[in-house]
Protein backbone atom coordinates (compact mmCIF):
# COMPACT_ATOMS: atom_id res chain seq x y z
CA UNK A 1 0.00 0.00 0.00
CA UNK A 2 1.37 3.39 -0.91
CA UNK A 3 2.17 5.90 1.81
CA UNK A 4 -0.20 8.53 0.43
CA UNK A 5 -3.42 6.64 0.67
CA UNK A 6 -7.00 7.47 1.63
CA UNK A 7 -6.80 4.76 4.28
CA UNK A 8 -3.94 6.59 6.01
CA UNK A 9 -5.86 9.88 5.99
CA UNK A 10 -9.05 8.47 7.47
CA UNK A 11 -7.28 6.23 9.99
CA UNK A 12 -7.34 8.83 12.86
CA UNK A 13 -11.09 9.28 12.41
CA UNK A 14 -11.83 5.59 12.87
CA UNK A 15 -10.54 5.47 16.44
CA UNK A 16 -12.72 7.14 19.07
CA UNK A 17 -9.71 8.05 21.22
CA UNK A 18 -8.05 9.89 18.35
CA UNK A 19 -11.29 11.68 17.40
CA UNK A 20 -11.72 12.94 20.99
CA UNK A 21 -8.09 14.10 20.99
CA UNK A 22 -8.67 16.04 17.76
CA UNK A 23 -11.81 17.67 19.20
CA UNK A 24 -9.95 18.70 22.38
CA UNK A 25 -7.07 20.20 20.38
CA UNK A 26 -9.56 22.07 18.15
CA UNK A 27 -11.29 23.45 21.27
CA UNK A 28 -7.90 24.57 22.59
CA UNK A 29 -7.22 26.44 19.36
CA UNK A 30 -10.66 28.09 19.62
CA UNK A 31 -9.85 29.21 23.16
CA UNK A 32 -6.51 30.59 21.93
CA UNK A 33 -8.19 32.74 19.30
CA UNK A 34 -10.97 33.78 21.65
CA UNK A 35 -8.45 34.75 24.35
CA UNK A 36 -6.78 37.15 21.94
CA UNK A 37 -4.05 34.95 20.58
CA UNK A 38 -2.96 35.56 17.03
CA UNK A 39 -0.15 35.05 14.59
CA UNK A 40 0.58 37.60 11.87
CA UNK A 41 3.23 37.97 9.21
CA UNK A 42 4.37 41.47 8.30
CA UNK A 43 6.62 42.26 5.41
CA UNK A 44 9.18 45.05 5.79
CA UNK A 45 8.33 46.25 2.29
CA UNK A 46 4.70 46.67 3.22
CA UNK A 47 3.91 49.89 5.09
CA UNK A 48 1.01 48.19 6.89
CA UNK A 49 1.33 47.60 10.60
CA UNK A 50 0.74 44.09 11.96
CA UNK A 51 -2.85 43.08 12.32
CA UNK A 52 -4.38 44.03 15.65
CA UNK A 53 -5.20 41.11 17.90
CA UNK A 54 -8.91 40.43 18.44
CA UNK A 55 -8.89 41.39 22.11
CA UNK A 56 -7.25 44.77 21.60
CA UNK A 57 -10.19 47.14 21.92
CA UNK A 58 -10.00 50.66 20.69
CA UNK A 59 -11.67 53.44 22.63
CA UNK A 60 -15.27 53.95 21.61
CA UNK A 61 -16.01 57.30 19.89
CA UNK A 62 -17.35 59.97 22.25
CA UNK A 63 -20.93 60.98 21.44
CA UNK A 64 -21.47 64.67 21.95
CA UNK A 65 -25.10 65.67 22.27
CA UNK A 66 -24.65 69.39 22.01
CA UNK A 67 -22.10 70.67 19.61
CA UNK A 68 -20.58 73.85 20.82
CA UNK A 69 -19.35 74.95 17.46
CA UNK A 70 -22.41 76.01 15.49
CA UNK A 71 -20.52 75.82 12.20
CA UNK A 72 -20.23 72.05 12.61
CA UNK A 73 -23.96 71.63 13.14
CA UNK A 74 -24.84 71.72 9.48
CA UNK A 75 -26.37 68.28 9.37
CA UNK A 76 -28.83 69.01 12.16
CA UNK A 77 -29.73 72.29 10.55
CA UNK A 78 -30.49 70.55 7.28
CA UNK A 79 -32.62 68.00 9.11
CA UNK A 80 -34.48 70.82 10.88
CA UNK A 81 -33.31 69.84 14.31
CA UNK A 82 -30.76 72.50 14.88
CA UNK A 83 -29.77 73.38 18.41
CA UNK A 84 -28.36 76.62 17.26
CA UNK A 85 -29.93 79.55 19.06
CA UNK A 86 -31.78 82.17 16.99
CA UNK A 87 -29.88 85.45 17.44
CA UNK A 88 -33.19 87.43 17.27
CA UNK A 89 -34.74 85.50 20.20
CA UNK A 90 -33.88 85.41 23.84
CA UNK A 91 -33.54 82.24 25.96
CA UNK A 92 -37.34 82.02 26.44
CA UNK A 93 -37.95 82.35 22.70
CA UNK A 94 -39.25 85.97 22.84
CA UNK A 95 -38.25 88.37 20.10
CA UNK A 96 -35.43 90.69 21.01
CA UNK A 97 -35.88 94.36 20.27
CA UNK A 98 -32.80 95.91 18.80
CA UNK A 99 -32.00 99.61 18.85
CA UNK A 100 -32.71 99.86 15.12
CA UNK A 101 -36.19 98.41 15.52
CA UNK A 102 -38.03 101.73 14.99
CA UNK A 103 -35.96 102.62 11.93
CA UNK A 104 -36.63 99.23 10.38
CA UNK A 105 -40.40 99.64 10.92
CA UNK A 106 -40.40 103.08 9.28
CA UNK A 107 -38.48 101.79 6.31
CA UNK A 108 -40.97 98.98 5.99
CA UNK A 109 -38.42 96.26 6.57
CA UNK A 110 -40.51 94.75 9.36
CA UNK B 1 -8.78 -16.69 17.11
CA UNK B 2 -7.29 -13.22 16.75
CA UNK B 3 -6.40 -12.16 13.24
CA UNK B 4 -3.33 -9.93 13.24
CA UNK B 5 -2.89 -7.55 16.13
CA UNK B 6 -5.45 -5.76 18.28
CA UNK B 7 -4.21 -2.52 19.82
CA UNK B 8 -6.00 -1.44 22.98
CA UNK B 9 -5.54 2.15 24.19
CA UNK B 10 -6.78 3.93 27.27
CA UNK B 11 -10.24 5.42 27.12
CA UNK B 12 -10.79 9.17 27.55
CA UNK B 13 -13.56 8.30 30.01
CA UNK B 14 -10.91 7.06 32.44
CA UNK B 15 -9.46 10.58 32.60
CA UNK B 16 -12.76 12.25 33.52
CA UNK B 17 -11.41 14.40 36.44
CA UNK B 18 -8.59 15.71 34.26
CA UNK B 19 -11.05 16.39 31.44
CA UNK B 20 -13.29 18.40 33.79
CA UNK B 21 -10.31 20.52 34.88
CA UNK B 22 -9.38 21.06 31.23
CA UNK B 23 -12.90 22.22 30.26
CA UNK B 24 -13.04 24.65 33.21
CA UNK B 25 -9.65 26.13 32.26
CA UNK B 26 -10.73 26.26 28.61
CA UNK B 27 -13.66 28.53 29.49
CA UNK B 28 -11.74 30.50 32.11
CA UNK B 29 -8.89 31.45 29.75
CA UNK B 30 -10.87 33.84 27.45
CA UNK B 31 -12.75 35.39 30.39
CA UNK B 32 -9.57 36.11 32.36
CA UNK B 33 -7.78 37.37 29.27
CA UNK B 34 -10.66 39.75 28.61
CA UNK B 35 -10.57 41.09 32.19
CA UNK B 36 -6.79 41.41 32.20
CA UNK B 37 -5.72 42.36 28.65
CA UNK B 38 -2.22 43.14 29.89
CA UNK B 39 -1.55 39.44 30.33
CA UNK B 40 -1.32 38.93 26.57
CA UNK B 41 2.30 38.88 25.50
CA UNK B 42 2.99 40.25 22.06
CA UNK B 43 6.08 40.66 19.99
CA UNK B 44 8.10 39.41 17.04
CA UNK B 45 8.52 35.64 17.03
CA UNK B 46 10.99 35.16 14.20
CA UNK B 47 11.98 36.70 10.87
CA UNK B 48 12.55 35.14 7.50
CA UNK B 49 13.65 37.23 4.55
CA UNK B 50 11.78 40.51 4.58
CA UNK B 51 8.96 39.20 6.74
CA UNK B 52 8.56 39.06 10.50
CA UNK B 53 6.10 36.81 12.27
CA UNK B 54 4.37 38.45 15.25
CA UNK B 55 2.77 36.42 18.03
CA UNK B 56 0.04 37.33 20.51
CA UNK B 57 0.17 34.83 23.35
CA UNK B 58 -2.44 35.06 26.12
CA UNK B 59 -0.92 33.95 29.42
CA UNK B 60 -4.13 32.37 30.73
CA UNK B 61 -4.39 30.21 27.62
CA UNK B 62 -1.26 28.36 28.79
CA UNK B 63 -3.28 26.78 31.62
CA UNK B 64 -5.58 24.65 29.41
CA UNK B 65 -2.60 23.95 27.14
CA UNK B 66 -0.57 22.44 29.99
CA UNK B 67 -3.63 20.56 31.21
CA UNK B 68 -4.27 19.03 27.77
CA UNK B 69 -0.61 18.11 27.25
CA UNK B 70 -0.62 16.32 30.60
CA UNK B 71 -3.79 14.41 29.64
CA UNK B 72 -2.43 13.46 26.21
CA UNK B 73 0.84 12.26 27.73
CA UNK B 74 -1.12 10.03 30.11
CA UNK B 75 -3.36 8.74 27.33
CA UNK B 76 -0.73 7.95 24.72
CA UNK B 77 2.08 6.89 27.05
CA UNK B 78 0.76 3.34 27.24
CA UNK B 79 -0.93 0.86 24.96
CA UNK B 80 -1.58 -2.84 24.90
CA UNK B 81 -1.27 -5.24 22.01
CA UNK B 82 -3.07 -8.58 21.92
CA UNK B 83 -2.24 -11.07 19.17
CA UNK B 84 -2.63 -14.80 18.70
CA UNK B 85 0.54 -15.57 20.66
CA UNK B 86 0.08 -13.35 23.71
CA UNK B 87 -0.22 -9.93 25.30
CA UNK B 88 2.23 -7.03 25.09
CA UNK B 89 2.08 -3.99 27.39
CA UNK B 90 3.99 -0.96 26.13
CA UNK B 91 4.53 1.74 28.74
CA UNK B 92 6.64 4.88 28.60
CA UNK B 93 6.08 5.43 24.88
CA UNK B 94 6.36 9.22 25.34
CA UNK B 95 8.97 8.92 28.11
CA UNK B 96 12.71 8.52 27.98
CA UNK B 97 12.44 5.03 29.46
CA UNK B 98 10.23 2.50 27.71
CA UNK B 99 9.13 -0.82 29.15
CA UNK B 100 7.60 -3.70 27.18
CA UNK B 101 6.15 -6.68 28.99
CA UNK B 102 5.14 -9.75 27.01
CA UNK B 103 3.04 -12.66 28.17
CA UNK B 104 2.08 -15.79 26.28
CA UNK B 105 -1.55 -16.85 26.41
CA UNK B 106 -0.68 -20.29 27.75
CA UNK B 107 1.19 -18.72 30.72
CA UNK B 108 -1.77 -16.67 31.91
CA UNK B 109 -3.17 -17.96 35.17
CA UNK B 110 -5.81 -15.44 36.19
CA UNK B 111 -7.48 -12.36 34.73
CA UNK B 112 -9.21 -9.97 37.14
CA UNK B 113 -11.10 -6.71 36.74
CA UNK B 114 -11.17 -3.78 39.15
CA UNK B 115 -13.72 -0.93 38.93
CA UNK B 116 -14.92 1.83 41.24
CA UNK B 117 -18.55 3.01 41.32
CA UNK B 118 -17.94 5.86 38.90
CA UNK B 119 -15.86 3.61 36.65
CA UNK B 120 -18.74 1.13 36.55
CA UNK B 121 -21.08 3.91 35.48
CA UNK B 122 -18.63 4.95 32.76
CA UNK B 123 -17.77 1.35 31.82
CA UNK B 124 -14.03 1.74 32.29
CA UNK B 125 -11.60 0.05 34.66
CA UNK B 126 -8.48 -2.02 35.15
CA UNK B 127 -7.82 -5.59 34.03
CA UNK B 128 -5.02 -7.43 35.84
CA UNK B 129 -3.31 -10.38 34.21
CA UNK B 130 -1.27 -12.75 36.40
CA UNK B 131 0.95 -15.60 35.24
CA UNK B 132 1.52 -19.01 36.69
CA UNK B 133 5.26 -18.38 36.84
CA UNK B 134 5.43 -15.82 39.63
CA UNK B 135 1.80 -15.64 40.66
CA UNK B 136 1.79 -11.85 40.64
CA UNK B 137 0.14 -9.31 38.39
CA UNK B 138 2.46 -8.84 35.44
CA UNK B 139 0.33 -6.80 33.09
CA UNK B 140 -2.35 -4.34 34.13
CA UNK B 141 -4.60 -2.78 31.53
CA UNK B 142 -5.31 0.63 33.10
CA UNK B 143 -8.28 2.78 32.12
CA UNK B 144 -9.52 0.54 29.33
CA UNK B 145 -13.11 0.59 28.10
CA UNK B 146 -15.39 -2.40 28.74
CA UNK B 147 -13.08 -4.30 31.12
CA UNK B 148 -15.56 -7.18 31.54
CA UNK B 149 -15.68 -7.78 27.80
CA UNK B 150 -11.89 -7.64 27.64
CA UNK B 151 -11.60 -10.13 30.50
CA UNK B 152 -13.99 -12.57 28.80
CA UNK B 153 -12.18 -12.20 25.50
CA UNK B 154 -8.72 -12.79 27.00
CA UNK B 155 -9.98 -15.82 28.95
CA UNK B 156 -11.53 -17.31 25.82
CA UNK B 157 -8.28 -16.74 23.94
CA UNK B 158 -6.24 -18.36 26.72
CA UNK B 159 -8.59 -21.36 26.87
CA UNK B 160 -8.42 -21.76 23.09
CA UNK B 161 -4.60 -21.74 23.11
CA UNK B 162 -4.42 -24.15 26.03
CA UNK B 163 -6.89 -26.51 24.31
CA UNK B 164 -4.79 -26.43 21.18
CA UNK B 165 -1.63 -27.22 23.13
CA UNK B 166 -3.30 -30.10 24.98
CA UNK B 167 -4.47 -31.58 21.67
CA UNK B 168 -0.95 -31.34 20.30
CA UNK B 169 0.49 -33.12 23.33
CA UNK B 170 -2.11 -35.88 23.00
CA UNK B 171 -1.27 -36.30 19.33
CA UNK B 172 2.41 -36.59 20.16
CA UNK B 173 1.67 -39.25 22.77
CA UNK B 174 -0.48 -41.23 20.34
CA UNK B 175 1.83 -40.94 17.36
CA UNK B 176 5.42 -40.54 18.59
CA UNK B 177 7.78 -39.06 16.01
CA UNK B 178 10.01 -41.58 14.25
CA UNK B 179 13.74 -41.06 14.71
CA UNK B 180 15.66 -40.73 11.41
CA UNK B 181 17.75 -43.74 10.35
CA UNK B 182 21.41 -43.75 11.28
CA UNK B 183 22.46 -43.80 7.63
CA UNK B 184 20.62 -41.89 4.90
CA UNK B 185 21.19 -41.75 1.16
CA UNK B 186 20.96 -38.58 -0.83
CA UNK B 187 18.02 -38.78 -3.23
CA UNK B 188 19.75 -36.77 -5.94
CA UNK B 189 23.15 -38.42 -5.69
CA UNK B 190 23.02 -42.04 -4.33
CA UNK B 191 26.81 -42.13 -3.99
CA UNK B 192 26.63 -39.59 -1.12
CA UNK B 193 25.68 -41.06 2.24
CA UNK B 194 25.25 -39.20 5.49
CA UNK B 195 26.04 -40.93 8.77
CA UNK B 196 24.63 -39.81 12.07
CA UNK B 197 26.89 -40.36 15.07
CA UNK B 198 26.07 -39.88 18.69
CA UNK B 199 28.93 -39.33 21.13
CA UNK B 200 29.11 -40.34 24.79
CA UNK B 201 27.77 -36.95 25.96
CA UNK B 202 24.66 -37.32 23.79
CA UNK B 203 25.75 -34.82 21.13
CA UNK B 204 24.71 -35.59 17.55
CA UNK B 205 26.92 -34.97 14.56
CA UNK B 206 26.43 -35.71 10.85
CA UNK B 207 29.24 -36.91 8.54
Amino acid sequence: MSLISVQNFIAPFRNTTHVVTLVLVAALFGAYRYSGGALATVSKRSPLAPRVAPNVHEDAPVIVDEVEDADNDVLKEVMGRSNRKDPNKNAKGEDLKSTLDDVEKKLGLR
Amino acid sequence: MIEGKVIITKSWRSELPGLCVYVVLLFAAPILSDYLPGTTFRGPLFSFGDSTVYLWLPFFWLMPLVSLLYLISKMYDVWYVVDRTGIEAWSGILSLRQQITRLRHEDIRSIETDQSVIERLLDVGRVSVATAAIGEVEVMFRGVASPKALQTWLQAERDEVQKRLRRKIEDLEKFPQKTPPAEATNFLDPTITTTRETDAAGGVSFK
